[in-house]
Parts: structure tokens; C-alpha cells; sequence
């Protein structure tokens, strides 16, 4: 129901957003994530109307919104300071959009009525902003935005400015209201467990590009690229070369380092460059070598951190790269294996997991 | 405001003695003079400073002074008006300087910026040349227009100054909302920018209650500020009632802080404030009205005068007789009345030129025929001082009052007996000597101290300015009005000043002693003429005629101690009056005596002498 | 990052304001020069031409001398005010908050009195027949009245008592802005307590300084009730000479010389502060 389509932002020199393509459904929950000065904003922005795109289309429902101003959209942001009416009271903040509507006296007073038990603010809505705390400021804003029901939210890291018992209580209420009222949520933010634990999908920015977009899960399983493994959790990334692909097994040359293989896995062709990618915690030491369909290289234990449910170990590998292992505790225990900083040791982890991103 | 953090540490720093002691001395030398004032007002007596008893006696003078209550009533008319019109266009200015980028736009800045840190005098001037040639009359528009035009540029820095740190995602936010422009600005915008707004306008209020310098070049005869009344209190002779008009002032003061203070605290206008300040706005409204419905009653009448040169009582008396108002502004010399004048005030029914000043008064257009048939008393005059040269017909002015200029000393504090200007020059009595601030008499004393006529040679014009300016050093300063509070005091020793000051003088005390220089003294006559434009002609030559009776010429002379040519008034005069030879001098100085004439072109020669005797 | 929209319409609101300014700012600056140009008339009035008379008369070393006067006069007052102002925000800076609030009060209310008032208030006290001088002599400590009225030290401490509140505001609240972690750092870093003063807390009370110094100087220079209520025969200054020249000998084209020269010191001396330091205009209105 939204469509962007190439759309491009530059100041001067500067291209802040390049050929960005989107497809947000109707309804959807849907996360911008990336870092500081990647363009979130940005594109927030030119959803809004603030900022005008340099080129490219935004669609709303089929309609091209991209040079309507703001008020003439059917979108609304909930900003990152909340940006409340000082000279207005709650229950003012929340009637402003449909005052500007000129809806009727009655329909303001009952709906506003409805969002503020919605938001849980009954009682509150007498009350100054600058009368009270960033949380009940926060509540404010949403419901100031959703009262017009509008087509869009657009929420610009609503939950920075929050500490953090608030901001994850706050995260539970915001996906449960957006179920409610199905309205669709474009939402930006830093932090990569809210985007997982929120999103429907997850569009990853880096440099005004999209990086890749996709479902949580996809996200973290698959990465597509060398930008996204890195951004996302803990990842291992080692340098290597397709030399067989054989009915969805591939053979990677790591430099140096050994040969890994990897089944279900179709995409390269024999002889490309490929980055392998692998989480710490999808891999175990062992004083064994692999087996069966087990991947195995030999390493040497460098450090050793102990952080109670898991202990984190570095690793280096004959050719000197290092490598991050996280060992499950409990399975530890189950075993007692520990190892040494200085050991010799083999790093194990089945031929399904890991990723092969193109370099 | 003060800061709502202390900072207090114990770091040690701000907290040396030295630091303290500056501080809290410094306090003191602020507050002190305002306690000891208000202090004062409550004094019994009739001198300023010493203190003779406790008495509210000088509120209740400043309370029925109707020229006093006149003179609030235009401050406040004047300052609400330009507040008000300041604050639009200065709010209009930082709007479209805040909303609006262009070309222009530092330029226009620096305009807006200049007339917040230039001399107000340069207002003051540059505004009187424009009122002049535009024909503005000086009155309240002109006033207002001044007040407007330096108090405006505060109000845009201080509404642009907020404009400037607005958070703009306020704007957004409510765009988004789905607000327009102008909803957004109205709503939003606007409100937000109310306390800004109001401290501008406060600060333009502030700004044009207080103004003294720019309203001095800019006022009318009927449109006097406070201020404008203050300042010709303390120069035309000081009252304890000014203790008392400055006390009002004060505490005024200090009650507009407490509420603009307590208006801050609050965060905003409360309910409490609100209503305060309606009923404030309320009562000055009210003022205005039953001001207002006071006056249109009344006739006015506006006299130009030397201070203390008509009897109050008298002007009382005539007030009563025949249900008038009369104000009473006061000039310094004849200068000073021409250039009034010539400037474009109006609004004065009558005035007191002296004889050379009423030909150049005529030459200049600025006084219009007096109907001498309406003035039952005009045989009364002497007919020696009527249709002299400078009015031949005599249908331009009516003779006043005549005297000269001579010397006073006090016996206690001279030993020497005094028969010359020379004295003036004595080098023992520096720093005790007054003379006036005269051109005309300064100068014609210096001729006769050199023992010279005034001509129309510069060479000597030359020599006498040189000698008034090596005689300067030994002046305390030249004085007009207060030579008598300085005389009776023993602050100085021996004064040049007129007949009538002296012989008000010499009735403080038998140490004072009269002289009657034997180079001759400068004779004086004042006449009283109407300026064109009058509002009320017919009103003032009622009051000539008045004047003129001999009871009244006789009530009048014992009061400014000055001759009037009314031969009849003499039988009314008691003993002390008629015989003084302070006020009726002997013939054989009479034959001495010295008219000063127009000068004509070589005045401008005089102007420039006087200038730079002064600046030396 | 966060722009205004802009209101295209609202530079129709430019229009009255500027216009206001131009007809009673602009125009009478012009005239004022146009004036300084022109000649004389007997009894006043300005006969157009074109003369450089008045300047050159104003270059002649006795009104230059009145000039540098009262430069002299404005630079001292500035400098000695300063010299008390700095302290008392200085030291209001730190102290507790009441003791804080309680200079405020005292400050403030001379700061708003109205300037006649307090001139007339103060000349109660160091006249010739003055308070100090009626206690010195009531208990005989002197015979002679002390000469504290009609002198330049008269006219001085009409100046510094005229000036000292708005001195001390400007500079107090850029003080009170500093924060003491900072001077704490610095004394943590192994600065001295006068280090500190001269690093730290000095060009912090930059601005507000400027804008004491800019306040107090101009309108001292531009000052002619004081030398005329408070000075003798030589404390005569440009203004009172300006006004004499108006009010008085009615010579408006050296009158207007003379102002043109005035706002020609009067720039000189602002400019050479705008070098060090771009006021933003509001700022030394927001400290008071
Ligand atoms: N008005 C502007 N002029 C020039 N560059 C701008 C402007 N606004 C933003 N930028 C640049 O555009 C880039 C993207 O900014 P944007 O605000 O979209 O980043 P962001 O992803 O929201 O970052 P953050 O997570 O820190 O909020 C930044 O490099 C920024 O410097
Ligand atoms: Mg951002």
C-alpha cells in the first residue's frame, strides 16, 4: 500500500538516499534500521513531506503522494522528541489534528476520549506537558498521531529517550496497540533486539542504500551481505573461494585456514569469492575431530571470558584470523570441558550452519 | 532574573573579603540614596535634605498639583500607545526577519540593530529636524512617534531572539497533523511566541515611561512627560514635594518588579496575575476617563515662563475666578524660548519674552496681535514702557516686569567691600562665585568688567571672551534658578544674578549685601506676548488684564520681587517692597542703566562666543 | 537539522516596520546630514547649501577637546564601573541562592527606577549641602563643606551610580551560566584558583562583558544631565553641546555636524568591538 519507488535525496554533493525501493503492506509493522547518518530519518521525512525527495515516487494507496505537503497526507510521525504543543493541555495535543479537521465538537470529545483510555492517560488530560515524565509525554505523541488514524505512522526512534525498563515495557504496549489498531507502523530506530523483537520486516540501511530487507529471522539466518552480517548480532566472517558446488553442497577454500563445506546452499558459483559467515554460539570447541557432517578447524585458544550462562572464547586459526565461539554453560557443565587459554583445540560446527556472502 | 541554581561550593572561589566587602559597599551606594529619598518625602520641611519633623504633608501637595497629575496622565497615555504600535511592528519585523529569507535580509537586520545602541540625543535631534520639516507639530504624535521608533528595534530582538531558538519540529508536528500554514503559525507559532511578545512590549512600556532625553527634544507645551516635569524640578527649583513624586515612582517600581517577578515564577500568567493585571489596566482606564470628563470642563490656559516669575497664589486666584486651568512651563532664557518655538511647540497661550526678543518674535512670524481693546487695565502701564522700538505699535506685547542684573555677596564670608564686576574675577573667591547662565548678561558683564559699550566690534567681542573664559575656573558653575538656595546655604560667596533673586536674598539674612556695580548693570524689561496658534488668546488676555490690576501687580510683585510698570500698585505694596532698592532702584542707577538691544546680524557672533566660553 | 517552513506572505509584514524606520530613522539621519552641510540662519533656521564649516570647526582643537572629553569621560566611567560591577556578579555568581536573590532585589531596583529619579536621589547625598557633607560637618569632622557636587568627581559618580546596574546584569548572568563543573575540571587539572579565573571563568563572561561595556559606554558619551545637574564650569560634554546647539543658540547645521560626528565616534568605537565579537543583537537583551 506504500510504494517507493527509486527514490534519491541529495544535498548538494551529499547523496543521502539513493534508489531506495519499498513495498509496505497494508497493516504491516515495518523497521528502518542502520546506522547513525545512514538516511532513516531521512526517508522518514520525505514520507512525511518535510524534505522533498530529489527524485523518485512515493505512493499512498495507489495515489503518488511525493509532492503533496504534509498536511495533505494521510501519514503521521510521532517524533523523536515527542514535539508536544507546550501551550496546550493533553487533551488539546490529542484534538489538535481534528480540530484542524474541523471535525464536530462531539466527535473530538469522544474520540479523544477513546485514545486517551487507549494510551492509558486517563486522568491526565488536564495536564501540562511539560507536567510530566518522558513516558507519559510518549503516550502523548502516539496518541496525538493516532487519533487521525492515519494510514501511516512513521515513528522516528520513539524509544530513545526512554530509559531502559520504560523503553522495553513501553516496546510490549507499542506492538500490542499496533495490533490493535492495524495501522501501518513505519518505525526507525538503532537497536537491533527492538527492530527483531517488533518488525514484521526489517529494511537494513547503510550509506542511503538499502542493505536488504527482509523478515527478522531472515535477517539474522541469512544476511545477504557483508554489511548486514556484520550489523546484526555477533558474526564470524572469513575470507574464502567457491571451489565446488554439487547438488547444493559447496566447498569453500577459507586462505590459509582450511576447507568447510556447506550443504543447502546453491547460490555461488564454483570459483567466486565469497565471505563465510557463521555465529559464535552456532559453534563449539572440541579436543575431537569433527564428525560426520561436521565441519571442523584447528585453533588456538587465546582468551577466555566467563559471563555465567555462556563463556566467551577467542580463537586463532592457523592462517592468524580470530574467532569468536560462544559455549552454551550448561552444556558445558554436561561434558566438563573447559578449555585453557593455549590449548590446542578444534572448532566444530555442522555443515548447515553459516552463510556465504558474496565479496 | 536571578539564576534558580546556587552555586554555592566549597571550592573557595567568589568568597574573598575583598570581593564581599566591594560587593556589599557597592549595594549600599546603589539602594542608600533611594532609602534616604523616601525617607525624605516624609519630611515637614520646606528645604530638601534637612530634616524637620515627620509629615505627609508633600503627598497630599503632589496629589492635588493637577499640572503633576496632567503630566502622568500623558506619560502613561504615551507610553500605552507606542507600546502598543511598537509591538506590532516590531513583532511584524521579527516575524518576516524569522519566517522569511532574503536577499535583504542582514541589511535590514543592521538597521533594525543600530537604533538599539545609538545615543538617544541623535534620536532626540534627527527626529526634531524631521518634525520641523515636515510641519509635524511637537505634541503627543510626535512623542509617540519618537518613543515608537527606539523602542520598536527592542521588541524585534527580543521576539527574534525567541523566533530564532523556536523549536521548529513544533511546526512540523502540527503541519503533520494535519494543520496548514497559517492554522500551524496561528496555533502553534504564535502563542508560543506570546512571552516574548510581552516581554517586548513590556520592555518598550519601560523604555518610553522612563525616557527623558528623546521626549526633551520632541515634547509640546501640553503633552510634558514625568519625566519632562522631574527634570524642570530639579532645575527650576526643587520642592520636597519632588521626595515625594520620586517616591511614588519607586515604589510603583518595585510593585511592577514583584509582579513581573512573581509572574515568572508561576511559569506564566495564573488566574491570580490575570486578574491583577486586568484590574490594573482597569484603574488606569478609569483614570483616563474621569480625566478626561475633569478637563473638557475646564478652560486651559498654557503659560511659557521663568520659573518663579508669576505668583502661584495669584495664578490660584485667577484659576478660581474665572474657572480656568492653568499649567506653567518654564524656559531657561530668551534663547531657549525662541528656539521652542521655532521648532514647531505649540500649545502656549502666552509667554514672557524680554524687549530685544519680542522684535525678533515678530520678525519671525511667531507672535500674533494682542487685542489691547479687550484690556480694561492696559492704561494702568506706564505709558514710558509702552510702544518702545521693539513693538512701536504696541498691539505685540504688554509690558511685564522689568529689573537688571547685578551683584549679591555675603558680608560673613567677604570682608572686602564690593563696588565692581571685578570682583568677579577676584581670584580669592574661587570656586564661590555664580554667575548666571545668561548669554546676554554674561557677555555684557564682560564687556563692563573690560570697561567696554556693547558693540558690534569683534576685536572686543574677542577680548571678552577671552576674559570669561580665564575667569571660569574660579566659577562653581553658572546658574540661573538656584543661586538663592546656594547663596543662603553658604555655598558660594558672592553671586551676579538678577534684581529679584537678590532681593529675595537679602530678605534671608542682614550678612547679604546688594551691590550696584559702578561700571552700570544691565536693565531688563519682559513683556507678555501671544504666540501665533494659541490655542486659548482669548483666555490669556483675560490673565494680562488680571495681571495688570494694581491689587494683583501689587500681590504679584512681593512674590517675584521684580517691578512691574503698573504706577498704580504701588499704594498696595508694603513698606519693605516699595522701599527695597533691590526692586525699585535709585534714580541715579537707573541712569546707568543699560538696555540690551538686538544685535542683528553680529548675534550669531555672540551665539558662538557663548558656545565656546561654555565649552572651555 | 530541523528547518522552519518558511512564510513566503510574511515579507509583506516587512512593509510597516520598514517603513516606519525609513520615514523616522533613515530620513531624519539624512536630514541630520544634509543639515551638517548647510548654513545658518540669523535668528536660526537652516539655509540650504553646501559648507564644510561646521567640520572644520569641530576639527579646530577646541570642540575636538570636548569630544576626546567626553570619550575620556565614557572610557573612564566604563573602566571604573566595571571595576565594581565585575565583582558583584562575580561574587553573586557563587554565593547562596538567597543571598543571591537579595542583591538581585537591590540591583534590580535601581536598574528600573526611572534615571532622574536616581540622579536627583543621589545629588541628596554628595551636594554641596548634601547628607555627607551636613553629618561631616554636624559632627564636626570639617569645617568646610568638602567640594563632592559640582566637579568632575561629581559627575563621575553620577556616572558610575547612573551605569553600575546595568553593568552588573549583562555580566551576571553570562557567570551564572558557567558551569562550576567546569571550573572544578580545571582546578582538578592543576590550574591554579587565578588560572582558573583567567582561563576559565573570564572568557566565559565574554559576551555579557561586551555587552555591559557597549551599554554603559554609548550612553555615557551620549549624557547631558549630569554634566548639567552634577558638573561644574568644565565638565560641559558633546551632548550638552549638541542640545546648546538646538535648544539654545539655534545653530541646527553645527548642532548636526556635531551629531554626525558623535555617531562617527560612536561607530568607531562599536565597530572595533563587532571585530572581537558578532553580538547576536538579542543576547545582551535576553541578560536583563
Ligand atoms: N539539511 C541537511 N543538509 C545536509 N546534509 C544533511 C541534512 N540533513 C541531513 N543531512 C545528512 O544526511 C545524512 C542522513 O541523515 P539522517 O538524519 O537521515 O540520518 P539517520 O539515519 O536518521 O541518523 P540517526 O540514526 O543518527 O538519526 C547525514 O549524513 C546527515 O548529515
Ligand atoms: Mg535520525
Amino acid at each position: 500500500m506504500l510504494d517507493i519507488i527509486s527514490l534519491h535525496k541529495s544535498y548538494g554533493q551529499n547523496h543521502v538516499v539513493r534508489d531506495v525501493n519499498l513495498q509496505i503492506a497494508k497493516g504491516e509493522f515495518f523497521c528502518l534500521l542502520g546506522p547513525s547518518g545512514c538516511g532513516k530519518t531521512t526517508i522518514l521525512r520525505m514520507i512525511a513531506g518535510f524534505e522533498k525527495a530529489t527524485s523518485g515516487t512515493i505512493m499512498l494507496d495507489g495515489a503518488d503522494i511525493t509532492h503533496l505537503p504534509p498536511n495533505k497526507r494521510d501519514v503521521n510521525t510521532m517524533f523523536q522528541n515527542y514535539a508536544l504543543f507546550p501551550n496546550f493541555n493533553v487533551a488539546e495535543n490529542i484534538a489538535y489534528g481534528l480540530k484542524m479537521k474541523k471535525t464536530p465538537r462531539q466527535e473530538i470529545a469522544d474520540r479523544v476520549d477513546k485514545v486517551v483510555r487507549l494510551a492509558g492517560l486517563s486522568g491526565l488530560e488536564e495536564r501540562m506537558p511539560a507536567q510530566m515524565s518522558g513516558g507519559q509525554q510518549q503516550r502523548v505523541a502516539l496518541a496525538r498521531a493516532l487519533i487521525n488514524e492515519p494510514r501511516v505512522l512513521l515513528l522516528d526512534e520513539p524509544l530513545s529517550a526512554l530509559d531502559k525498563k520504560i523503553a522495553e515495557q513501553t516496546r510490549i504496549e507499542l506492538a500490542e496497540l499496533q495490533r490493535q489498531v492495524g495501522i501501518t507502523f513505519i518505525f526507525v530506530t538503532h537497536n537491533q533486539t527492538e527492530a527483531l523483537a517488533l518488525a514484521d520486516r526489517i529494511a537494513i540501511m547503510n550509506n542511503g542504500v538499502i542493505e536488504q530487507c527482509d523478515t527478522p529471522r531472515n535477517i539474522y539466518e541469512h544476511p545477504r551481505t557483508r554489511f548486514v552480517a556484520d550489523f546484526i548480532g555477533n558474526m564470524n566472517m572469513l575470507q574464502g573461494r567457491v571451489t565446488s558446488v554439487a547438488q547444493g553442497v559447496a566447498t569453500v577454500d577459507l586462505e590459509g585456514a582450511g576447507q568447510v563445506i556447506l550443504s543447502q546452499c546453491d547460490k555461488p558459483a564454483a570459483g567466486t569469492s565469497v565471505l563465510f559467515c557463521i555465529r559464535p554460539e552456532r559453534m563449539k570447541l572440541s579436543l575431537l575431530e569433527p564428525k560426520g557432517y561436521e565441519n571442523g578447524l584447528r585453533a588456538t585458544v587465546k582468551s577466555k571470558l566467563y559471563v555465567g550462562d555462556t563463556t566467551h572464547y577467542q580463537v586463532q586459526l592457523q592462517c592468524g584470523a580470530m574467532i569468536k565461539v560462544i559455549e552454551q554453560n550448561y552444556l558445558l557443565q554436561l561434558s566438563n570441558e573447559f578449555y585453557d587459554i593455549g590449548e590446542e583445540v578444534f572448532i566444530n560446527w555442522s555443515q548447515t550452519s553459516g552463510e556465504l556472502v558474496h565479496v | 532574573m536571578a539564576g534558580n541554581i546556587s552555586r554555592s561550593n566549597d571550592l573557595g572561589i567568589g568568597k574573598g573579603l575583598l570581593l564581599k566587602l566591594v560587593t556589599y559597599a557597592s549595594v549600599l551606594f546603589l539602594v542608600s540614596p533611594l532609602v534616604i529619598l523616601i525617607v525624605l518625602s516624609f519630611n515637614s520641611g520646606r528645604t530638601v535634605s534637612v530634616w524637620e519633623g515627620f509629615s505627609t504633608h508633600w503627598y497630599s501637595v503632589v496629589f492635588h498639583d493637577a499640572d503633576l497629575w496632567g503630566a502622568i496622565r500623558n506619560t502613561f497615555l504615551i507610553a500605552i500607545v507606542s507600546t502598543v504600535v511598537a509591538t506590532i511592528l516590531g513583532t511584524m519585523a521579527a516575524l518576516a526577519l524569522g519566517k522569511y529569507k532574503f536577499k535583504g535580509r542582514t541589511l535590514v537586520y543592521n538597521v533594525l540593530y543600530i537604533p538599539t545602541i545609538l545615543p538617544e540625543i541623535i534620536f532626540g535631534v534627527s527626529l526634531l529636524a524631521l518634525f520641523l520639516l515636515i510641519r509635524l507639530p511637537l505634541g503627543y504624535i510626535s512623542i509617540i512617534c519618537a518613543h515608537i521608533t527606539f523602542s520598536m528595534s527592542f521588541v524585534t530582538l527580543i521576539v527574534l531572539a525567541k523566533l530564532n531558538n523556536f523549536d521548529h519540529r513544533l511546526e512540523e508536528a502540527s503541519l503533520d497533523l494535519g494543520a496548514g500554514r497559517w492554522q500551524t503559525f496561528r496555533y502553534v507559532v504564535l502563542p508560543n511566541l506570546a512571552p516574548a511578545i510581552l516581554s517586548g512590549a513590556l520592555f518598550a512600556f519601560t523604555l518610553s515611561i522612563d525616557d527623558f532625553i528623546v521626549t526633551f527634544f520632541t515634547a509640546g507645551a501640553t503633552s510634558a512627560t514625568l519625566p519632562l516635569k522631574i527634570y524642570s524640578l530639579i532645575k527650576f527649583g526643587v520642592t520636597p514635594a519632588l521626595n515625594a513624586v520620586s517616591t511614588v515612582l519607586i515604589v510603583f517600581t518595585v510593585t511592577a518588579l514583584a509582579l513581573a517577578n512573581a509572574m515568572q515564577r508561576t511559569g506564566g500568567i495564573s488566574k491570580i496575575l490575570k486578574w491583577t493585571l486586568a484590574g490594573m489596566g482597569a484603574i488606569v482606564l478609569l483614570f483616563f476617563v474621569v480625566t478626561f470628563f475633569f478637563r473638557q470642563e475646564k478652560k486651559q490656559l498654557y503659560l511659557y515662563n521663568y520659573a518663579e516669575y508669576v505668583s502661584a497664589e495669584l495664578i490660584e486666584e485667577f484659576e478660581r475666578r474665572y474657572d480656568v486651568e492653568v499649567s506653567v512651563n518654564y524656559f531657561n532664557d530668551n534663547e531657549e524660548l525662541l528656539s521652542r518655538l521655532q521648532m514647531g511647540v505649540e500649545g502656549y497661550d502666552l509667554i514672557f519674552p524680554t524687549a530685544h526678543m519680542v522684535g525678533i518674535l515678530k520678525a519671525q512670524g511667531l507672535i500674533q496681535p494682542i487685542d489691547t481693546s479687550s484690556l480694561t487695565n492696559l492704561p494702568q502701564v506706564d505709558p514710558r514702557f509702552r510702544r518702545l522700538d521693539f513693538d512701536p505699535s504696541g498691539s505685540y506685547s504688554v509690558p511685564y516686569a522689568y529689573g537688571f542684573i547685578a551683584m549679591v555677596y555675603n558680608q560673613d564670608q567677604i570682608k572686602d567691600s564690593i563696588t565692581s564686576w571685578r570682583a568677579l574675577w577676584d581670584e580669592k573667591y574661587r570656586s564661590n562665585i555664580l554667575m548666571v547662565d545668561d548669554m546676554n548678561d554674561v557677555l555684557f558683564t564682560g564687556y563692563r568688567y573690560l570697561g567696554y559699550e556693547m558693540d558690534k566690534d569683534p576685536r572686543k567681542l574677542q577680548e571678552v571672551t577671552e576674559a570669561l573664559i580665564r575667569q571660569k575656573p574660579l566659577l562653581l558653575k553658572y546658574e540661573n534658578n538656584m543661586t538663592r538656595d546656594y547663596m543662603v546655604a553658604g555655598d558660594v560667596w558672592i553671586a551676579q544674578t538678577w534684581n529679584g533673586f537678590i532681593q529675595q536674598i537679602l530678605s534671608a539674612g542682614e550678612r547679604f549685601k546688594m551691590v550696584i556695580p559702578e561700571e552700570g548693570v544691565l536693565f531688563f524689561m519682559d513683556n507678555m506676548c501671544i504666540p501665533k496658534n494659541a490655542p486659548n488668546k482669548e483666555t490669556a488676555e483675560l490673565f494680562i488684564n488680571f495681571l495688570l490690576e494694581p491689587r494683583n501687580a501689587a500681590r504679584n510683585m512681593e512674590i517675584i520681587a521684580y517691578a512691574m510698570p503698573v504706577p498704580a500698585a504701588r499704594d498696595f505694596l508694603p513698606d519693605s517692597i516699595r522701599n527695597s532698592q533691590a526692586i525699585f532702584p535709585p534714580d541715579n542707577v537707573i541712569e546707568h542703566m543699560t538696555l540690551f538691544r538686538d544685535m542683528g546680524e553680529f548675534n550669531t557672533l555672540l551665539e558662538e562666543a557663548w558656545t565656546r566660553i561654555k565649552v572651555r | 537539522m530541523f528547518r522552519s517552513f518558511k512564510m513566503r506572505e510574511f515579507h509583506l509584514l516587512l512593509f510597516p516596520p520598514g517603513f516606519w524606520l525609513l520615514l523616522f530613522f533613515v530620513v531624519p539621519l539624512v536630514i541630520v546630514l544634509v543639515y551638517s552641510f548647510a548654513f545658518k540662519e540669523t535668528y536660526g533656521g537652516v539655509t540650504p547649501g553646501f559648507t564644510l564649516e561646521h567640520y572644520r570647526a569641530i576639527a579646530e582643537g577646541m570642540y575636538l577637546k570636548i569630544f576626546l572629553r567626553s570619550f575620556g569621560y565614557a572610557f573612564l566611567t566604563t573602566l571604573f564601573t566595571l571595576l565594581l560591577a565585575f565583582p558583584i556578579a562575580y561574587y553573586m555568581s557563587f554565593a547562596s541562592l538567597r543571598v543571591k536573590t537579595i542583591i538581585m532585589v537591590m540591583i534590580m531596583i535601581p536598574f528600573w527606577t526611572n534615571f532622574l529619579v536616581r540622579m536627583y536621589a543621589l545629588m541628596t547625598i554628595v551636594g554641596e549641602s548634601g547628607l555627607i557633607n551636613q553629618f561631616l560637618m554636624g559632627t564636626g569632622i570639617i569645617d568646610q563643606p568638602l567640594p563632592l557636587f559640582n566637579n568632575t568627581f561629581s559627575v563621575f559618580a553620577g556616572f558610575i551610580y547612573w551605569n553600575l546596574p546595568f553593568m552588573v546584569l549583562p555580566i551576571f548572568s553570562s557567570l551564572d551560566r558557567l558551569d562550576t563543573s567546569l571550573i572544578e575540571a580545571s582546578l582538578d587539572l592543576g590550574a591554579s584558583k587565578m588560572q582558573t579565573f583567567l582561563r576559565v571563568t573570564l572568557p566565559y563572561s565574554v559576551p555579557g562583558l561586551i555587552a555591559a561595556i557597549i551599554f554603559a559606554f554609548v550612553p555615557t558619551m551620549g549624557n547631558f544631565i549630569i554634566p548639567e545637574f552634577m558638573g561644574g564650569t568644565d565638565n560641559y560634554m558633546i551632548g550638552n553641546l549638541i542640545t546648546s546647539q538646538f535648544v539654545q543658540a539655534r545653530n541646527w547645521p553645527f548642532g548636526s555636524a556635531l551629531s554626525m560626528a558623535m555617531i562617527f565616534f560612536v561607530m568607531i568605537f562599536i565597530s572595533l568591538y563587532l571585530r572581537f565579537y558578532k553580538p547576536s543583537g538579542s543576547q545582551s537583551l535576553q541578560n536583563i
